[in-house]
């Protein structure tokens, strides 16, 4: 059976107080192990997919005359790889200004890297219009159905589209994290 | 790792952490990692304290930073509670040292459910922040935080009568 909670609000804060367990060293050792993991599992995940991109950018220099396309995936890798970096770079705000602060900070945070993931939308965009462009002019100029030309432009698409994907799937967490952000800015100012 | 540092600053301020993460994430295995969460960024940041307020508001401003960081990110995820077998250490009997744990539990279920605006300042004053600390962590005028205490008091008052 529940006993009544204590009206007196010193009571309250006295009960509330009196969970004093705290958190050991052992604890934050593990909790730091699985941050490094983590944080190791999605660079190794960001690498396979650069690794993915320069495989087919030297396969297509490699085996096809098309040094065109190569140099398009080898330019895309770069610059993804660039806005990757930046956004791995730019860490969390330390946060040891107040909650109202931190909130604008955060959305801020958000702002920005929506920023550098619209540009690299763009950048993929431009990828596969200059790979559309290019493979139609080389099947222009050959006047016949090459698979080669067609295989070749379908890996640089794919690799493209790979990085769109994740851009995406990024931009909705992003653009989720922001709402949440602002509801609670908001809920904080009324 | 044998940072005496960190040592300090988990003998000192990981209970506030971990009530404050409780306070706000039902799921125990979720509040523990909030709280480890916390105290890794207070060890952090710890650097950077210049002596500008006390120590346990430093730590308070942090807590909070890596709640809401905690918040926006699990927005899909349902609060799952469920109520702890565990119990803290007994100097009281093992009867009554379940009495007070439980109704520590409920104490911490009942100021989960107060809307946020509210439940922010109420945890701070149940852990016995002054409402000009309580200003200065949470960034608002003393005059707000003196009113939204009082309807946080009355809200868990009518929470308690009315479950």
């Amino acid at each position: 059976m529940n006993t009544p909670l204590p009206e007196d609000w010193n009571d309250l804060a006295r009960m509330w107080q009196a969970d004093a367990a705290g958190l050991s060293l052992p604890e934050i050792d593990e909790h730091l192990q699985r941050e490094k993991k983590q944080m190791a599992g999605v660079a190794a995940a960001e690498f396979a997919g650069l690794g993915v991109g320069l495989v087919a950018a030297a396969l297509v220099l490699l085996l096809t005359p098309m040094v065109w396309l190569g140099t398009v995936i080898i330019l895309f890798g770069g610059a993804s790889a660039w806005i990757a970096l930046r956004l791995r770079r730019a860490g969390r705000a330390q946060g040891s200004g107040d909650l109202l602060q931190s909130l604008k900070d955060s959305i801020e945070r958000e702002d920005w890297i929506a920023e550098q993931l619209r540009f690299g939308r763009v950048l993929s965009f431009v990828a596969l219009f200059a790979i559309i462009q290019a493979t139609s002019a080389q099947l222009f100029t050959l006047k016949a159905f090459s698979a080669t030309v067609l295989t070749a432009a379908g890996i640089g698409c794919a690799v493209v589209l790979g990085a769109l994907a994740w851009n995406v799937w990024l931009t909705a967490r992003s653009t989720r994290r922001r709402e949440r952000l602002k509801y609670l800015e908001d809920r904080m100012k009324t | 790792m044998a940072d005496p540092n960190l040592e300090r600053i988990l003998r000192e301020h990981s209970a506030l952490a971990r009530r404050l993460a409780a306070s706000h994430e039902a799921n125990p295995e979720a509040a523990r990692d909030l709280a480890q969460e916390i105290m890794v960024a207070v060890w952090r940041a710890w650097p950077a304290f210049r002596q500008q307020c006390s120590e346990r508001t430093y730590v308070a401003r942090i807590a909070h930073n890596r709640i809401v960081s905690h918040i926006a990110r699990a927005v899909r995820q349902p609060a799952l509670y469920e109520l702890s077998d565990e119990l803290p250490s007994a100097t009281p009997s093992p009867e009554e040292a379940a009495i007070r744990h439980s109704d520590q539990q409920r104490l911490m279920a009942l100021v989960r459910s107060l809307p946020l605006a509210y439940r922010e300042v109420a945890v701070l004053m149940l852990e016995g922040f002054t409402p000009p600390e309580v200003a200065e962590t949470l960034g608002l005028t003393t005059n707000a935080v003196a009113i939204r205490g009082t309807r946080a008091r009355g809200m868990l008052r009518a929470l308690m009568e009315n479950p």
